[in-house]
């Protein structure tokens, strides 16, 4: 009798974890990505026929760097995020330049959406609504400068996979949704290797985001420096 | 034809090449003022066997018609060493330490090519100089000692070339100074740190001799470049607010090296500073400065408009540069259309402004077209 109890307070906590909103974003961030470092081959492919090629290099969730490698104009528009701070590489000027995380990447796709892959950490969580087989978490940016004030993310509930997710900006008006797609074995799990963005306003207008490949590798702190982007 | 030559060094040992022809000549004269073919070669590399070492190449051959020198630019030849904390670089180096887009006040660390002015891409106004530098990284503190081996003097307009501003006279040149290897050293250290809340501010001092071009006639009444060693402290930072982004450059010399006025010499305290702010949404881009010199007190305001269309295939820009206090103006449009890989550039610059006051008033006779073609392999 006093082993049931003791396991009945052990586990408790534990079931209580499980579901809180923080935990769901954290097991849906672990779905999509590593936690630690690792690198990424991205192609993201517009509705409107272009396309372009990134070599990602991540480090925690705040050390970036995106390497242009397609289309062949934008060839060393190298992309470096250091926490909420991000430069891009303008191979004209020869110079780093400061720039805005939501600033435009290609497409609808903006800097931050494959440069900053974790949501826990950035956002307040809540569960704005539950059914049987999904959970829709309410996202608020903790800081400034993010990539999205808000989002509106629909988490499986089986798997905490993210199904989908609404993205908010500051006036709170809907400026994109995103499907996370083609569940793959890589770095170790199943994550979505395809993420397509729709303009929330005009239908036609996507990106898909497909990340071809993905490995956990270590980097020198001095790879995410300025003078790295060239 | 020639230049297509270049084409199999792609395979040796370049991983990225352009070919392309820049021209640029007088509006109202068509006249020439340069009209150049060249070639570019590009590597950045690490070898298997050298895992913490970095090669860096950027050559740059090209076949001026107008001028018989300058046919060959080694933008940069260097070793990178990557440790984790820390990373050395030695060889010919280009340094750009500005925030501000324009005149580059803050990238006083190597020379510049002025012989067309300013008026020049950035891409073509920075040279290289011999140098070694230590960057140390500690969290958001960076640590960065420069060491220049010898000075590089900054190119000027050729005698008699459309942006001599002795054009027109017949005075001769002086024999130009030569400097020398380690006692013409120029050395100085910058630090930087990326505060929390997301300014980043950089501080400097660097001991070297005076950037600005200083012209006066010596004992014999030729044209002579002077020069003198002076300290320069600078600090310079940048904060990016939702789709604003602010950035500034202060620049101070004590007992700069200066010229106020053609041929007059004068030792001063030197402050520039230039401060903006550019604001982006989606494709459109909107920038302002304003920029100060105090060796004259002449204050200019600069504008910036820019927009990308058909996901950066083609982009219209707009730059406007007005004397607040003189009558200086340089007005630049600018087209840019990129195919495949091949980008092509089309812009004009309007100068103008009073002689008495400002710096371009002497170059209004100079307004200029100019394009520039390039195939990227």
């Amino acid at each position: 009798m006093k082993l049931k109890y003791f396991f009945l307070l052990v586990s408790l906590p534990i079931v209580l974890l499980a579901n809180t909103p923080e935990t769901i974003l954290k097991e849906a961030d672990e779905i999509r990505n590593p936690s630690e470092s690792y690198k990424m081959a991205v192609r993201i492919e517009n509705s409107d026929g272009t396309h372009s090629k990134f070599d990602v290099m991540i480090n925690g969730n705040s050390k970036t760097l995106i390497k242009t490698l397609e289309p062949i104009r934008d060839r060393g528009r190298n992309l470096l995020m250091l926490d909420e701070n991000m430069w891009v590489y303008i191979p004209n000027l020869k110079r780093a330049v400061r720039v805005a995380l939501s600033q435009k990447l290609t497409g609808e796709a903006a800097n931050g959406d494959i440069s900053r892959m974790r949501w826990s950490g950035d956002y307040d969580v809540t569960i704005k609504s539950e059914t049987d087989h999904e959970i829709e978490l309410s996202l608020k940016a903790k800081k400034k400068g993010l990539t999205y004030e808000a989002l509106s993310v629909f988490i499986e509930r089986k798997s905490y996979r993210p199904i989908r997710a609404l993205l908010f900006s500051v006036s709170g008006k809907l400026m994109k949704k995103t499907s996370y797609l083609d569940y793959k074995s890589m770095a170790g799990k199943e994550r979505p290797s395809r993420m397509v963005i729709v303009d929330a306003l005009m239908n036609d207008r996507t990106s898909t985001i497909i990340i071809e490949s993905m490995e956990t590798q270590t980097f020198p702190e001095t790879l995410f420096n300025q003078n790295a982007l060239k | 034809m020639i230049l297509i030559l270049f084409l199999p060094l792609l395979n040796l040992f370049a991983t990225e090449l352009d070919l392309g022809v820049r021209s640029t000549f007088k509006s109202k004269s068509h006249e020439t003022i340069y009209n150049r073919n060249y070639v570019n070669l590009r590597s950045l590399d690490s070898t298997e066997k050298l895992k913490n070492f970095e090669s860096e190449i950027d050559l740059r051959f090209f076949i001026d018609h107008n001028l018989s020198d300058n046919q060959f630019d080694a933008k940069t030849v260097a070793l990178h060493y990557l440790g984790d904390n820390f990373e050395v670089k030695g060889g010919l180096l280009i340094y750009k330490f500005s925030e501000t887009f324009g005149p580059g006040i803050a990238d006083i660390v190597g020379p510049k090519d002025f012989s067309d002015l300013f008026l020049n891409d950035e891409e073509w106004r920075d040279l290289p100089v011999p140098s070694v530098n230590v960057l140390m990284m500690d969290g958001p503190l960076t640590m960065q000692p420069i060491f220049n081996l010898v000075t590089k003097k900054s190119r000027l307009p050729a005698r008699g070339s459309e942006y001599d501003p002795y054009k027109e006279s017949q005075i001769e040149s002086a024999p130009e100074r030569e400097f020398e290897l380690i006692d013409d050293s120029e050395f100085g250290v910058r630090i930087g740190r990326l505060f929390e809340n997301g300014i980043d501010l950089k501080g400097m001092v660097f001991n070297h001799y005076n950037r600005a071009p200083v012209i006066v006639l010596d004992q014999s009444l030729k044209l002579e470049r002077e020069y003198k060693r002076v300290t320069t402290m600078m600090i310079n930072g940048s904060y990016s607010y939702e789709e604003s982004v602010f950035r500034g450059d202060v620049v101070y010399t004590p007992n700069d090296l200066v010229s106020p006025y053609s041929l007059v010499k004068q030792e001063r305290d030197h402050l520039q500073s230039i401060l903006g702010s550019d604001y982006t949404y989606n494709d459109f881009t909107f920038g302002i400065q304003h920029h100060y010199d105090s060796v004259k007190g002449d204050q200019w305001g600069s504008l910036m408009l820019a927009l990308d269309h058909f996901e950066r295939k083609l982009r219209t820009e707009l730059l406007l540069f007005h004397g607040l206090n003189n009558d200086d103006y340089w007005l630049r449009p600018k087209i840019i259309v990129s195919v495949s890989n091949t980008e092509g550039i089309l812009w004009c610059d309007r100068l103008g402004g009073d002689l008495r006051h400002g710096g371009l008033g002497y170059y209004k006779k100079s307004d200029r077209m100019g394009f520039d073609i390039k195939a990227s392999f």
